[in-house]
């Protein structure tokens, strides 16, 4: 035995060295001992206390918009005397999908259609509001309503609730006047109008479209063209777009009528 | 119907599916804006650009942001795009009422206290920064408005958020003996330092030359932001037929939902309202 240490203490020794540690040997009191245990597991309690209270674990997303609580998306464009306006027929729960041919885009009359994004639950409680009051036009007035007039409708009663709004985004796209010219409006939950030439786009995939309708959109298209156009630009977007897509619907709105088409979407 | 006013019908229900649920207040349509107001011997000039921001995301690359109030007293909005629309054409509408009930034109001043009384009831929460120029019979004004409703007499004004900008060309050009070119070729300036340096504001710039019972407005006097340099030459082409449709129905117009083949009534027909 003393020759196996004698031969690590002149091998392993004469090379490393242990520090010299002039240590204390501590003897607390068990007072002291008790003290440091209950408050290791203070700290330990009111830590798994603070995590479920004041930031518990969810399910799901926090902190989106309430627009992407169902999720939509519309596109209008203007052609040569002809507009058309497209969208996709998705009604979903945050992520879950709960119907498939939800419809946000309505006619006013032959000349205007109007399309709505955001909050499922406002998009129906303003069609029903809208179509009260264009009711009440067309029994007072007696005649139709022209786009621009009803977009100005749309602004003032958002506007009126700017102070507790409805979360949709409106598009109103139409044909104005004897030369039926091509109008376009959107505005923001608010009512702050912009009057657009070209393409106006709404909804949770309205980064996309803007991008694709910019590339894609050119002035005086035919309603053939226009259809193509706008089909390709909402079937890009959708696809990109998660709470957007499971069917859409495109209308063109010509000075001889409506023509509405259902296109094949991915069904993801 | 519905009575005038805001409506707070829906404000509980907005607290509840916000706050509760931590949803993210939704962006409205904000003008980042430079907004610029000068005085000459004879008059105003007011200046603006004409870019609209929904967030990072430019809403609107032309919008007008300078709003009539009376045939020469004339206004520039910065804050959120649907406050300065409907206070400024609120505001006209009264002076208008008023004009017509005195019988005489209405002043600059009196546009200026009725915006800032109407700002000041809502504590800044209408968010709406306002130049307000025009010339009367006592002579050219202009006027800043701030959204909580206080206001400064200055001869030369900028506000929004390429106020900084626009300031610094105003600072350095300004003379209170300027003439109409010069001080329209100022506002130019200023306008253009605010598209060029603040990324709220971009686009075209507008102008709006007031005097003496004249009035004009210079809509997109500078479009060199406008431009596209590298727009693809051959644009692209989608031959008829390239989508695919699943359903097909045709609406005319003057024929009524009655007279349809049985074939077509097949299909859903488009939801009337």
């Amino acid at each position: 035995m003393s020759k196996k240490l004698n031969f690590l203490e002149s091998s392993f020794c004469k090379v490393l060295r242990p520090p010299q540690l002039n240590l204390r040997i501590i003897k607390p009191s068990s007072m002291a001992v008790f003290a440091f245990v209950l408050f290791a597991l203070f700290i330990v309690f009111a830590g798994v206390i603070y995590d479920l209270i004041v930031e518990p674990p969810s399910i799901g997303v926090e902190y989106v918009s309430i627009f992407q609580y169902n999720g939509s998306t519309i596109v209008a464009m203007a052609g040569k005397n002809c507009v058309a306006i497209a969208g996709d027929t998705r009604f979903g729960v945050r992520n879950q999908t709960v119907a498939l041919d939800s419809n946000r885009i309505f006619k006013i009359n032959n000349r205007t259609l109007f399309g709505m994004t955001g909050l499922n639950t406002d998009i129906l409680t303003l069609r029903e509001s809208f179509k009260f009051q264009m009711n009440l036009y067309n029994l007072e007035e007696e005649r139709e309503i022209s786009p621009k007039t009803f977009a100005h409708n749309v602004a003032q009663t958002l506007y009126s609730k700017r102070f507790g709004p409805y979360f949709i985004t409106p598009i109103i796209a139409g044909l104005e006047g004897e030369d039926y010219t091509p109008f376009l409006c959107a505005t923001d939950l608010i009512g702050a109008m912009e009057f657009p030439k070209s393409f106006v786009v709404a909804g949770t995939g309205e980064e996309s479209l803007m991008g694709v309708c910019e590339t894609f959109y050119k002035e005086n298209m035919e309603p053939d063209e226009l259809f193509e156009v706008i089909s390709q630009c909402l079937l890009a977007a959708v696809d990109r777009d998660a709470l957007s897509g499971w069917g859409s619907v495109v209308h063109v709105l010509t000075k001889d009528g409506i023509t509405t088409k259902r296109l094949r979407t991915r069904k993801d | 119907m519905q009575k005038g006013g805001f409506n707070f019908d829906l404000y509980q229900r907005n607290v509840e599916l916000i706050e509760k649920n931590n949803y993210k207040v939704p962006k409205t349509t904000k003008t980042g804006t430079t907004i610029v107001g000068v005085v000459f011997s004879d008059g105003v000039v007011l200046g603006a650009d004409t870019r609209a921001t929904s967030g990072p995301i430019v809403a609107d690359p032309n919008c007008e942001k300078i709003h009539k109030i009376s045939d020469y007293i004339w206004c520039a909005g910065a804050g959120t795009a649907a406050d300065t629309e409907n206070t400024t054409g609120m505001i006209s509408l009264q002076l208008e009422l008023l004009s017509l009930s005195t019988g005489r034109s209405p002043r600059v001043r009196t546009a200026l206290t009725l915006l800032k009384n109407f700002l000041f009831r809502y504590h800044g929460y209408i968010s709406a920064a306002l130049v307000l120029g025009g010339v009367d019979f006592t002579g050219p004004h202009l006027h800043m408005i701030h959204p909580h409703g206080s206001t400064s007499t200055l001869p030369y004004i900028s506000m929004g958020s390429g106020s900084l900008a626009a300031m610094a060309v105003l600072e350095t050009g300004y003379n209170s003996k300027m003439g109409e070119e010069d001080a329209k070729s100022l506002v130019h300036q200023a306008i253009l330092s605010g598209i060029l340096n603040d990324l709220g504001s971009g686009g075209n710039v507008d102008l709006c030359v007031i005097k003496h019972k004249s009035m004009e407005f210079f809509r997109n006097v500078d479009t060199t932001n406008s431009k596209r340099k590298f727009r693809k030459k051959l644009p692209y082409m989608f031959k008829s037929g390239s989508t695919k449709i699943l359903e097909k129905e045709i609406e005319e117009k003057m024929r009524k939902m009655e007279i349809v083949n049985e074939k077509e009534s097949q299909i859903e027909e488009l939801e009337e309202l």
